[in-house]
């Protein structure tokens, strides 16, 4: 085997050709490459077709389901791809190029630079999200018999049409049907006649009135607790 | 696989047969060792015939321990058949800061007390050489320019 | 239940390996390589951490358009590409003595392709002092141990020299003229006709106004026949050099050879992660510029009287 001591270019020269920003934490960019281990490509330069066919797949769908460790590697790609296409514009010919490269269909290029960039535009955060998923298997994959050791991700681009995958932490009670009701019964006794008379009057007279007001909303409440237990909760 | 300018034999066979990948040869050391061929560079009448003839001197010993010749080394030549010995002025091998590093392995034919054939070396010499410990204060006295 | 309590103390004290009992793990002694602090400043992943959080958006431009040519005179303060190799210590102190030593000497801006004049102070030299010149073919290294090499064909022998950047010993580098190429490595003068890479050593320097940009040479070598010393072909694939001039036959069976070559990458010029790998992000750029922005501030009129001081005497 021949190597090449003399001929190799020992020390790297710095390539500042670009400037570049960094990635932001949520994205996770390994030492070196993965390998995404497929067998009908050899090399370096079909692991990248390999890569443009995920990318294409993820700006149609806006999420997609993958190998976790092969997921790491797209998500930075398209962050780079984004990133790019938001600085340099429509009209300049290496990211053109690069978008022809990655996306393999034409209307996705155009979805690219008039859908994404002007959604990402004021972010500061990354534009992708990996959830990471259990490796159990589909009845279809258990009746064949097929075997799953390694995790399964979730990729998903940030503020998709879709239903989110995790429920909000904090659920706002504004919307319940008893708040909503409590609501209105506040607005309909404070512009009532009975408050402003009662404001000039004694507490205990406004507090009496007040108070059977509060009641007979009340009694409302209990009727349609009634008829919503019969419902389904939302 | 491609093979440097030294073994120009193999490159011309590799271009004929395209499935040769598996010739085995020795690793490419970019140092001057026994069996590198140098280029003769003063105006002595045994160097110029020879790189004339197309057969240039090549190394058959190197008076230094570990036997790898350096800027300064003496050395035992193989010319036309005959023995001589030389002193290394110019290597192609990558080197440290502030010393020169040169397109060819540069070389002068002397005698066994140290006496140069030539008269004049053509070619720019480091200033290395000029160390007293390496006693080479007659081939400095032939030399015309130092880099 | 003695045996528990003693490895609890054999862990404490960090006894070496040959006290150690056979169920106790050696992950304690690795640890030391993980553990140690490298500093904060200069992220050691690809990706920032949660404490750097960016501010502005990231289609916005971070560096104002008055520092973005200092990466570019200044390549040697940035830290290594290699995360593994940097350590924040270091770098402030090297950027220290970099600076005290350019208070020192005047190192100018250059680039691959400009042709320079260095005069080194060396003991075995006649009169203790050498002067080389040549033109600029590799510029590699990051701090201190930053290094060019000058190539020139003398007497009709090539000789290359790499010098320090940073060495003491050198007395003076002068710029004769300012210029870049279309490349990053003109390695490959070795092999071209010799026209390209004679200087005479008595050049004298070209006049430039401060503020004018800087010429691009889009020169094309003409190469020496085959057999070379190196595979350019494949270099120019890999690193896309850009200066070589097309040599007709050659090229398509070089290329169609490195194709069938498991390890070649035809599509390497869109690989956007190995770029970012080799590259040197913004966000930690910019503390090192505006570090440098205050120096030049503080020094530029320095210099300025100092070089009309030399236009005069000539």
């Amino acid at each position: 085997m021949v190597r090449h001591y003399n001929n190799a270019l020992p020390r790297p020269s710095t390539a500042n050709k670009k400037l570049i920003p960094i990635l932001p934490p949520e994205v996770k960019v390994k030492r070196g490459p993965i390998s995404l281990n497929k067998v009908w490509y050899r090399g370096s330069s079909g692991r990248l077709i390999v890569i443009g066919q995920h990318i294409t797949q993820l700006f149609k769908f806006e999420r997609i389901t993958l190998d976790y460790h092969h997921a790491l590697e797209v998500q930075g790609y398209t962050e780079r791809l984004i990133t790019e296409a938001m600085r340099n514009g429509d009209r300049h010919i290496p990211t053109m190029e690069l978008a022809d490269f990655y996306i393999h269909e034409k209307q996705l290029v155009h979805k690219l630079f008039k859908v994404l960039v002007p959604r990402y535009i004021d972010y500061t955060d990354s534009f992708t999200k990996l959830w990471r998923l259990s490796p159990a298997l589909s009845r279809e994959d258990i009746i064949t018999g097929k075997v799953r050791h390694a995790d399964k991700g979730c990729l998903e681009l940030k503020g998709n049409p879709l239903p989110p995958i995790e429920p909000p932490k904090y659920i706002s009670r504004k919307s319940y049907l008893t708040n909503v009701l409590l609501d209105a019964a506040k607005k309909d006794f404070y512009a009532s006649k009975q408050f402003s008379d009662n404001q000039t009057s004694k507490k205990k007279v406004e507090t009496s009135a007040w108070l059977e007001n509060f009641n007979s909303s009340l009694e409302l409440i209990s009727i349609y607790r009634n008829q919503i237990s019969d419902i389904k909760h939302i | 696989m491609s093979f440097p300018g030294n073994s120009r034999l193999l490159n011309q066979i590799s271009l004929l047969v395209n499935y040769a990948r598996n010739f085995n040869t020795s690793q490419i050391l970019n140092q001057a060792r026994i069996g590198t061929f140098m280029r003769v560079v003063d105006n002595s009448a045994l160097g110029k015939q020879a790189m004339l003839d197309g057969k240039p001197p090549k190394i058959i010993g190197i008076y230094r321990k570990p036997r790898i010749a350096e800027l300064g080394t003496k050395v035992i030549v193989a010319i036309k058949g005959q023995k001589k010995k030389g002193v290394v002025v110019g290597l192609v091998r990558l080197q440290k800061p502030f010393v020169p590093r040169f397109d060819s392995n540069n070389m002068v034919l002397m005698d066994d007390k140290g006496n140069p054939l030539g008269t004049r070396i053509l070619v720019p010499i480091p200033n290395l050489i000029r160390k007293e410990t390496y006693g080479l204060n007659k081939i400095i006295a032939i030399a015309t320019r130092f880099v | 239940m003695v045996l528990p309590r003693v490895i609890k103390l054999i862990h404490s004290y960090n006894v070496p390996l040959y006290c150690q009992l056979r169920s106790a793990s050696r992950s304690w002694i690795y640890k030391g390589g993980k553990g140690i602090d490298k500093g904060k400043g200069f992220s050691f992943t690809y990706t920032s951490t949660p404490d750097d959080k960016r501010q502005i958006p990231l289609s916005q431009k971070l560096i104002p358009e008055e520092l973005e040519s200092m990466r570019l005179k200044y390549p040697e303060f940035l830290p290594s590409t290699k995360p593994e190799h940097r350590n924040k210590i270091k770098t402030v102190l090297e950027h220290n003595d970099m600076l005290q030593r350019r208070n020192n000497i005047d190192i100018p801006e250059f680039y691959v392709g400009s042709i320079l004049a260095v005069t080194v102070s060396d003991p075995n030299a006649a009169g203790k002092i050498s002067r080389f010149l040549g033109i600029c073919i590799f510029r590699e290294g990051t701090g201190l141990n930053s290094c060019f090499t000058l190539r020139n064909i003398v007497d009709r022998e090539g000789i290359e020299i790499r010098y320090d950047l940073y060495n003491p010993t050198i007395r003076s580098i002068e710029v004769i003229k300012l210029e870049k190429r279309l490349d990053q490595d003109l390695r490959y003068l070795r092999d071209a006709e010799p026209q390209y890479s004679t200087f005479p050593l008595d050049m004298e320097p070209e006049l430039r106004k401060e503020g004018a940009p800087v010429p691009v040479n889009p020169i094309k070598v003409k190469m020496l026949p085959l057999p070379w010393s190196i595979d350019w072909f494949k270099i120019r694939y890999q690193h896309q050099t850009y200066g070589i001039e097309k040599m007709r036959g050659v090229w398509e069976y070089y290329y169609k050879r490195s194709v069938h070559n498991r390890h070649h990458n035809e599509y390497e010029q869109f690989d956007l992660m190995k770029e970012y790998r080799s590259h040197i992000p913004e966000d930690a750029q910019l503390p090192i510029w505006n570090k440098l922005s205050d120096y030049e501030k503080s020094t530029s009129e320095i210099k300025k009287k100092a070089r009309r001081a030399k236009m005069i005497k000539r």
